[in-house]
């Protein structure tokens, strides 16, 4: 079997000690990352990437990404330990696991919860294994249309399923696009919106938005929520002895909701737009929908903790499909991969598996290693993990702003790129305080380019909209476009409709 | 009405956008599609989006609460950020980062003052040492140079 | 998909880093990024990292040849420092050169031409041309190959042109103005066909629409599909050499179809502008060293590249006289 075969290849890429150590460095990381309040995934990633600058590729990559699923860890013991997700995609699981720590049993909440990701994670993986390389040969019908496509499914959707007020969601988009246009046009040559100044020719970096939108933004978020005024109720984990291991019905409550979470999550993630954040929260509710006791939801039951750590860690595997064989991020995160792909000169879509085999195999090659790594770190350093998630948010608010400002600096050692952090940071805050999605932002900034190009040829090609109907690849595209914007609207109206009957 | 004018500050933001946009060729020579092309799409649509937006915002009441007791904490931080960024390229990366530090775990922590003095100086020097020294990327040293090494 | 690097990140590079399977670097050593004029005299050069910038996307032919170049120079110790390559490709080279151009008198950034390094300018607003920078030399000229996919319906050139002229085929190559886009233009001037062009930044990007069927055929340097028409995924129909391919010679030339078409990609090196005479001189002797590897020789027999050597500024005078003989083709095509 051939992909058996890349498997091995791939894992013997990933064992070497200098991957290995980074791996572990990543994997460390992530879980700090994870761990930190108002320090997401995405952030955390941009502001390591310019640390990542002296390494080989692979190992970049093989670390990055490890930050990424490793926040998926970390996120939960906050979300247990302290009511506050540590990740936007452990949002569910304050849900149960904080009233479980409150009954004291936050020790095998924890512990299920990590073995829960690792079954995911592992699940995903072998998934990925599978589907990667059929989704590439998939995306080899892709041509400039159905790219476009892509892109746009995978922002509508992000728009439609983020919840919030679609038209909150399309403006974050668009002024992500709008970002992305400046800078010397990739057609003609000609400069855009750079007033004459040079910093601006080669365009604007996605790292320091990133950083601002999710670093800063985030933080200011904190601070209006008078975070910074709260002792955190804490709850201790022992790191031994018969309390932090889960019982045997424990064990057998969370066998189903670990399945399922994995299933589901690894769905949702491949869908490019939906992520981990999605995949929880779905999770959440299948758990909730299927169990025979839902009354329990809310006040500490482990199938609505599982479920969803089991879903986000599946959904952070599934969309390294899009990632990898299409070059479409599902997330802020994933966008912010994308963007360390591409300075590594490395272009994902279907020909990367073939022409890349050492860094698309050693990656999903190191993610196995990594997922056994963290399950290992997760159950037997509880405790020290959760001592970071006890530094109030008054300590962690500098800290973290001071990384972000250093981060971002260290990248091109340009000040202007600082200062458009910043700025970023102050819209970020308002993005997140009136339900904006500034994931859309990022991801349009760094899909942008791709977006306006394979537009152009597709326009070209036909000599007008024709071939997004005539090929029947781009035909399909169009009418799942088609439904995503159809059914939002069809929904707000028929709740019109029954609100109005009500009155 | 704050979330009206946030709408409002793209709909600004969409219109000088658009009016640049219309300013580059549609097509250049050789027939191709030009550099205007695109952004005139995206500037029109953000245009549009963002007044309807703004219209919805001034005449729906808002379904959430964004009010806050810390606006002034916000504020603060903010502008103590800023003096960081502005401090960083005159008074170098060390310097700045410690005052950054301690102004603003005065102005959030007053209770644990020895642990601020302590944090201001630790982080920073190990961030200096990380980034300067170990990863070889350039922090602004500052007019005075004092660490440059 | 191309926001990658923006212009201080290759500066940065410096701490030690590397693009490719071949660079391996020792963190912290090496330069000391941060920008501004980092001029050297010729005694004690080199001292720093070296930045490569590659104007065009991974797998096209200018990646193939810097990366080529970068492996001989740091295997045989021509450059004893690190060399990092960025590909900053879009716009047609604008990007990558207009980067270049920045860094006036920076002894430490250097760059490779295409046939784009003179047609840009020409099209497009820039603030360089292909005579602002510090030439060292031309080594070589490639030539284009016209490829379509293995199931194509066309088994030759001249049944491709029949079927373009009852309805316009999409062409794709690489940029908007460029040497792809002038073989392409000549081509369908003289078979008298309706051209529709389409420009793609990157070579992959560009095979995964042939490959998907939303092109017809693609003109490309050799060394970026060899691979794919010997894979048997791709038919070549002809080539714009002098004579045929030595891998391909079942491949006709335009020459022998009747067409007459004169044009071809000039594969140099150049340094930011106004580097000083020593270090110029300083990389055309390296340069020299460097054509005569065997690992070089070994890159023009596999990629069928013609050498053709020009140094300093002769390279200078020829890349004038070339974009002139540009120039006047593109008016004639009323692409300009």
């Amino acid at each position: 079997m051939d992909v058996f075969a890349d498997l091995i290849y791939g894992f013997s890429v990933a064992l070497s000690p200098v991957n290995l150590l980074y791996l572990a460095i990543g994997v460390l990381v992530g879980m700090v990352v994870g761990v930190m309040p108002g320090l997401g995934a995405s952030a955390g990633i941009a502001i390591l990437l310019p640390l990542t600058f002296s390494m080989d590729p692979t190992s970049a990559i093989v670390m990055l990404a490890a930050i990424y699923y490793g926040a998926m860890f970390g996120g939960t013991i906050t979300s247990v330990l302290i009511n506050t997700p540590g990740e936007s995609s452990t949002i569910a699981s304050t849900f149960d696991g904080y009233p479980l720590a409150q009954q004291g049993r936050a020790g095998p909440a924890l512990v299920l919860c990590a073995v829960g990701s690792f079954v995911a994670g592992t699940i995903g993986l072998i998934l990925l294994t599978v589907l990667a390389p059929a989704f590439a040969r998939l995306a080899q019908s892709f041509g400039p249309s159905e790219t476009f496509l892509v892109v746009m499914i995978g922002l509508l959707t992000l728009v439609v399923i983020a919840g919030g007020k679609w038209r909150y969601g399309v403006i974050s988009a668009l002024f992500g696009f709008t970002l992305a246009t400046v800078g010397v046009d990739l057609g003609s040559g000609d400069q855009r919106y750079t007033f004459g100044s040079p910093e601006l020719i080669t365009g604007i970096n996605f790292i320091p938005v990133a950083i601002g939108l999710f670093g800063i933004g985030e933080l200011l978020y904190t601070l209006h929520q008078g975070e910074h005024t709260e002792e955190r109720g804490f709850f201790r984990v022992s790191g031994r002895g018969p309390e932090l291991w889960p019982k045997r019905e424990d064990w057998s409550e969370s066998g189903g909701p670990m399945a399922r979470g994995s299933l589901l999550g690894f769905v949702v993630g491949v869908i490019p737009g939906a992520g981990a954040t999605v995949a929880s929260l779905m999770s959440y509710s299948l758990e909730k929908t299927v169990s025979q006791t839902p009354e329990r939801f809310g006040k500490g039951a482990l199938p609505g903790l599982v479920g969803p750590e089991s879903s986000n860690n599946a959904a952070s595997t599934g969309s390294m499909v899009p990632l990898l064989t299409l070059g479409i991020p599902g997330s802020a995160s994933t966008a912010v991969l994308l963007g360390a792909f591409l300075l590594w000169g490395l272009q994902p879509g279907p020909l990367l598996m073939t022409q890349n085999p050492e860094f698309a195999w050693g990656l999903i090659g190191s993610m196995y290693l990594g997922n056994v790594m963290l399950v290992v770190l997760n159950v037997f350093a509880i405790p020290l993990f959760a001592n970071i998630a006890r530094i109030p948010a008054r300590i962690m608010v500098p800290i973290v702003i001071v990384l972000c400002v250093v981060g971002t600096f260290s990248v091109n050692g340009s000040i202007i790129e600082t200062w458009i952090m910043l700025g970023c940071g102050v819209i970020g805050f308002f993005m997140k305080l009136y339900g904006y999605s500034p994931a859309a932002t990022v991801i349009a900034l760094v899909l942008g380019p791709l977006a306006e190009e394979t537009l152009r040829q597709s326009l070209i090609i036909s000599g007008g909209l024709s071939i997004f109907y005539t090929r029947s690849m781009s035909l399909l595209l169009l009418i799942i476009i088609g439904l995503l914007i159809a059914a939002p609207l069809a929904l707000s109206i028929y709740r019109r409709r029954s609100t109005r009957d009500d009155r | 009405m704050a979330r009206a004018a946030f709408s409002g500050a793209f709909l600004a933001f969409a219109l000088a956008y658009t009016l640049l946009a219309f300013g580059l060729p549609m097509m250049i020579e050789s027939g191709q599609i030009g550099p205007g092309f695109f952004p005139r799409i995206l500037g029109t649509m953000l245009v549009v989006v963002s007044l309807y937006s703004v219209i919805r915002d001034i005449r729906e009441p808002a379904d959430d609460d964004t009010s806050s007791d810390h606006w002034g904490t916000v504020g603060l931080v903010t502008v103590i950020t800023i003096a960081f960024v502005a401090m960083l390229s005159i008074l170098g990366a060390l310097v700045a980062m410690v005052l950054f530090m301690f102004v603003t775990l005065y102005v959030l922590n007053r209770q644990g003052m020895i642990a601020n003095v302590v944090l201001s100086i630790l982080l920073p020097v190990s961030l200096y040492l990380m980034f300067d020294v170990w990863l070889n990327t350039t922090l602004p040293r500052g007019v005075f140079a004092l660490f440059s090494g | 998909m191309r926001r990658s690097l923006t212009r201080r990140e290759i500066l940065r590079l410096g701490g030690g880093a590397l693009a490719g399977a071949y660079t391996f670097a020792l963190a912290g050593c090496g330069a000391h990024g941060g920008g501004g004029s980092q001029s050297a005299s010729a005694e004690n050069y080199p001292q720093q990292t070296l930045n490569w910038t590659i104007a065009f996307g991974p797998g096209g032919g200018n990646d193939i040849m810097s990366r080529q170049l970068i492996e001989i120079l740091q295997k045989n110790d021509l450059y004893t420092e690190n060399i990092v390559a960025t590909n900053l490709e879009g716009g047609d080279g604008a990007r990558g050169w207009g980067f270049l151009y920045d860094q006036k008198g920076n002894s430490y950034h250097i760059s490779s031409t295409s046939g784009s390094f003179m047609t840009t300018p020409l099209a497009a607003d820039t603030p360089w041309g292909p005579t602002s920078f510090t030439p060292i030399g031309m080594l070589a000229i490639d030539d284009t190959l016209f490829i379509v996919k293995e199931d194509s319906p066309y088994d030759s050139l001249e049944e491709f042109v029949a079927a373009a002229k009852e309805e316009p085929l999409p062409i794709g190559g690489i940029a908007t103005i460029n040497i792809d886009f002038i073989m392409a233009e000549l081509l369908s001037q003289q078979a008298g066909f309706e051209l529709k062009y389409v420009a793609f930044n990157d070579e992959g990007e560009m095979i995964s629409a042939l490959v998907s069927e939303a092109l017809d055929m693609i003109a490309s340097n050799p060394a970026e599909v060899l691979g794919l028409v010997e894979s048997g995924d791709a038919k070549a129909l002809a080539f714009s050499g002098k004579e045929r391919m030595r891998s391909l010679p079942d491949v006709p030339t335009l020459d022998e179809l009747g067409y007459n078409i004169d044009v071809n990609t000039p594969r140099g090196v150049v340094l930011a502008p106004g580097v000083n005479k020593g270090v110029q001189q300083w990389w055309i002797d390296t340069m020299k060293k460097a054509i005569k590897t065997p690992a070089w020789r070994q890159y023009l027999k596999e990629n069928d590249l013609i050498e053709k050597v020009l140094w300093g500024a002769e390279f200078e005078d020829y890349l004038t006289n070339t974009q002139a003989k540009l120039k006047r083709t593109l008016k004639e095509a009323g692409a300009l």
